[in-house]
């Protein structure tokens, strides 16, 4: 499966945590579920805001998973991570202001939990592009020293910050960042945690990257997969932030070792006054999900979507495993060196399905269940070639009125070069020929009946929105060259004949039969400028429905 | 504001071509070969016809017909003359014009192929709603143009039906152009037509030049048609026999074919007699009668067809 990056160019200026003690080693996690632990000082109120953008603006290749990975992440913690639905905010694709006002209403929140005699936790996450020191959400930025000196002043008690972006580790670097899993954990803490913890998805000289196989990018992923049990080391069925990161890291070293961009290294920092076990989800209590026996062989573990998409993984040794996963039918796969060991099992709403490794079968690596989201094959250049036919209609008075143009249905055939303008932008070529009869009727001539013919080649420029989807939308500019003729059946009457160039716009709805072959349902509209009796703006518009086959790789 | 709000519009669209409605109004003026030619019904291949050469002493029922023959030719020359006089505006009528107002439609000035050093053009000129002027005008490199052919239309039913005229202004050109023989003989050339009645009607008439055919000053043909096909043509033919020196023919003819000629000695020392000649749709005698000393009746009158309308 393919790989992209999270391009930015340069690194920014390294940014440090803004006027806190660091503590180190002392940063064991210190926050609780709210549904399992309670203290002097009460409660913690869970809030969180995930943000994901594809588009970064000015200087950058729009990324394919970052709103994907922003909604896994909300998933895992309003599912698992004791996040109420109602204080977990998602922005996708906004800008900075979006961001903003939802970190304001979290701060409100937590200010309000204070008032409450609760405490507050603030969990932000963050994929999209990063580019000379700042996060860029489409054509707007947030820069990063301004954003952790925001995270920083926040009234929760401890703040959680991921970003996954390319050389996010600018954000951890000059704080006693290390390219290492290593948070140490004290279990037995006695005092409450305050303070702000950094992860970043790569180091300041790195770029991170995402992948078709897992649809998402590798340190979120690795995050999640990592908060629904594989990172759950201790076997308790709770997963604390040192465990999720430790994993994170680990896995998104090995599967980006050998990719072309080169190895991707997560970083952290933290900031943290006090101690305890900074949990972040808990799977046991959920009780949903596949656990693998402790029977089970060893090896890693990988449960596959319908769609053919890696959505957790675990690397289970001699101990039983839970993998909360959401309900759903997984694929389960174990490779073995030889071979492939699949399942198929569903997971139902409030129950755990255990696997049977009696049930699995053995599967040639051809079989491999992991299709990968197709994304990149999908958003690369490809062409598409299409057959269609219609019909034109002149916006003027009939020819039997005095009209110049007549309707007439028409065949062609077109090519679409998509993604040429980035991701979306099509750029088309086509051709149609016309022809039909009809009389002409003017206040002086009586009936003439004539043969009408079009000919058209035209340019266009068309976007279409969500490219993966069954249902595809699309609107675009055309540049259309058309050649009108007309005979008439009186051979003493001349044969006459227009073109002329006409500017116009595009627009319909693609469906996609099978991964190649979509039906499209097509509106144009053109600018038709006549000059030879007189100056006269007038304008046709065609339906037409299009056969289209795209050539991908 | 319009125009400037259209602007960039108009940028994107070069626009070109001959794609005109009124261009269509303008050459339904001029008269058409379709229209004025003369349709007598044809021989199939194969029949024992072969023009006025069959002319034979006595005509008896079931010969050829001489007057059905001598119809043809003289439809057959009408028909050449309205080629040849038409040609140039057929011609150009297939072409764009050259120029646009909104009253008129000019095409060329064309170079003329035949006489180097002169053009030619085609200019209609829309008078009111109904009235339209045409002329040919041939442009030599220095001096003024002068006609060659001007014409004039009123739209009655609509501009492919109306009257018309045209006349060929050969005094005009015959000592600047060149001109064939037969042409020099003449000072002018006038058709006149109507288009917008049935039958509809087409008359050729030669003016001659004083002095250039003995004793003529004009020869004219004249062709209805009907729209059901039957038709009509009255002529003057000439012949070797000093009794009947020239004939005025008057023919009708059913769309079948069948006619009925009567033919009135207008020179020669027959003059004043008449003949009478039926023909069936083989364009064999049915019925002959002539009145001139000598001549001959054979058949029955009641074998002739009758025409009605013309």
């Amino acid at each position: 499966m393919s790989n992209s990056v999270r391009g930015s160019r340069q690194a920014s200026t390294p940014l440090s945590l803004s006027g806190g003690l660091i503590v180190a080693c002392a940063a064991s996690a210190l926050l609780t579920l709210p549904a399992r632990a309670q203290d002097a000082s009460g409660a913690t109120r869970r809030l969180a805001l995930f943000v994901g953008n594809d588009s970064g603006g000015d200087g950058t290749r729009p990324l394919l998973y970052a709103k994907d990975d922003a909604r896994r992440l909300y998933e895992v913690m309003t599912r698992l991570g004791g996040v109420r639905r109602e204080d977990a905010l998602l922005v996708l694709d906004g800008d900075s202001h979006d961001v903003d006002r939802a970190l304001s209403e979290l701060d409100r929140r937590a200010r309000e939990s204070h008032a409450q005699n609760e405490r507050a936790a603030l969990f932000f996450f963050y994929s999209g592009h990063a580019k000379d020191g700042a996060l860029r959400l489409g054509s707007s930025a947030v820069p990063l020293e301004a954003l952790k000196v925001r995270l920083a002043q926040s009234p929760a008690d401890i703040r959680v910050a991921v970003f996954d972006a390319c050389r996010s580790g600018s954000l951890t670097r000059t704080k006693g960042v290390r390219h290492a899993p290593a948070f140490e954990v004290e279990t037995d803490a006695s005092r409450q945690v305050k303070g702000l913890v950094i992860l970043t998805s790569s180091a300041a000289d790195e770029d991170s990257q995402e992948s078709d196989a897992i649809g998402a990018s590798y340190f979120s992923y690795y995050l999640a997969t990592g908060l629904l049990g594989g990172a759950d080391q201790g076997g308790d069925g709770r997963v604390s932030l040192s465990e999720a990161y430790a994993f994170a890291y680990e896995r998104t070293v090995a599967s980006t070792a050998d990719s072309a961009a080169g190895a991707q290294h997560p970083t952290y920092s933290f900031d943290l006054a006090g101690n305890g076990d900074l949990v972040l989800t808990d799977t046991a209590s959920r009780r949903e999900g596949v656990r693998l026996p402790a029977s089970a062989t060893a090896g890693t573990w990988y449960l596959v979507d319908g769609r053919g998409v890696v959505v957790a993984e675990v690397v289970k040794g001699g101990a039983e495993r839970m993998v909360a996963v959401p309900p759903g039918a997984y694929t389960v796969k174990l490779r073995l060196p030889d071979r492939l060991k699949l399942a198929r099992l569903d997971v139902r709403e409030g129950q755990v399905t255990e696997l049977d490794e009696a049930r699995l079968r053995d599967a040639h690596f051809s079989d491999d269940p992991v299709k990968g989201t197709g994304l990149t094959a999908l958003y690369a250049k490809h062409w598409s070639l299409s057959a269609t036919g219609g019909l034109q209609a002149v916006f003027d008075a009939p020819t039997t009125a005095g009209g110049y143009f007549p309707s007439s249905p028409y065949v062609g055939l077109e090519g679409t070069l998509h993604n040429f303008f980035g991701r979306g932008f099509g750029l088309g070529l086509d051709g149609a020929l016309g022809s039909t009869q009809g009389v002409l009727n003017t206040a002086l001539l009586k009936e003439l009946a004539y043969r009408y013919g079009v000919a058209a080649v035209g340019v266009s420029i068309v976007h279409e929105w969500g490219q993966d989807d069954a249902l595809v939308p699309f609107l675009g500019a055309r540049l259309a060259l058309q050649l009108m003729t007309r005979e008439f059946t009186d051979a003493a009457l001349p044969k006459q004949s227009y073109g002329t160039t006409s500017p116009g716009l595009v627009a319909g709805l693609k469906w996609r039969v099978t991964r190649s072959v979509s039906l499209m349902g097509r509106a144009r509209v053109h600018y038709l400028l006549y000059t030879i009796d007189e100056q006269k703006s007038l304008g046709w518009a065609d339906l037409g429905l299009v056969l289209d086959y795209e050539l991908r790789d | 504001m319009r125009t400037t709000t259209l602007l960039p519009l108009f940028v994107l669209c070069a626009c070109g071509g001959s794609w005109s409605n009124k261009d269509l109004e303008f050459v339904s003026t001029l008269p058409s070969r379709d229209a004025l030619s003369s349709n007598l019904p044809q021989p199939k291949a194969g029949s024992p016809l072969t023009g006025v050469s069959t002319r034979h002493d006595g005509l008896n029922v079931g010969d050829p017909s001489q007057a059905y023959a001598r119809t043809r030719k003289a439809s057959a020359d009408f028909n050449s003359i309205l080629d040849f006089l038409l040609g140039v505006v057929e011609k150009v009528r297939a072409l764009p014009p050259s120029a646009r107002t909104a009253d008129s439609r000019t095409w060329g000035p064309y170079s003329d192929p035949n006489n180097p050093g002169f053009r030619f053009r085609l200019t209609i000129t829309q008078l009111d709603l109904t009235h339209y002027r045409w002329a040919i005008e041939s442009l030599p490199q220095t001096g003024d143009a002068f006609p060659i052919v001007t014409g004039a239309f009123e739209a009655t039913a609509s501009l492919l039906e109306g009257k018309g005229a045209m006349t060929v202004h050969v005094k005009e050109f015959r000592d600047r152009l060149k001109v064939s023989p037969d042409l020099a003989r003449l000072d002018q050339i006038a058709i006149g037509y109507v288009t917008d009645s049935d039958p509809r009607l087409s008359r050729l008439e030669f003016t001659v030049a004083p002095g250039a055919v003995s004793g003529l000053s004009s020869i004219g043909y004249t062709a209805r048609e009907k729209s059901d096909g039957s038709g009509a043509m009255r002529f003057l033919f000439t012949t070797l026999d000093p009794n009947v020196t020239e004939l005025e023919i008057g023919s009708v003819w059913l769309h079948s074919g069948a006619g009925v000629a009567v033919m009135t000695v207008k020179k020669g020392s027959y003059a004043g007699a008449t003949a009478v000649e039926c023909w069936d749709e083989g364009f064999v005698v049915t019925y002959a009668a002539e009145s001139w000393p000598g001549g001959a009746v054979s058949g029955k009158q009641s074998d002739c067809v009758k025409v009605a309308g013309l």
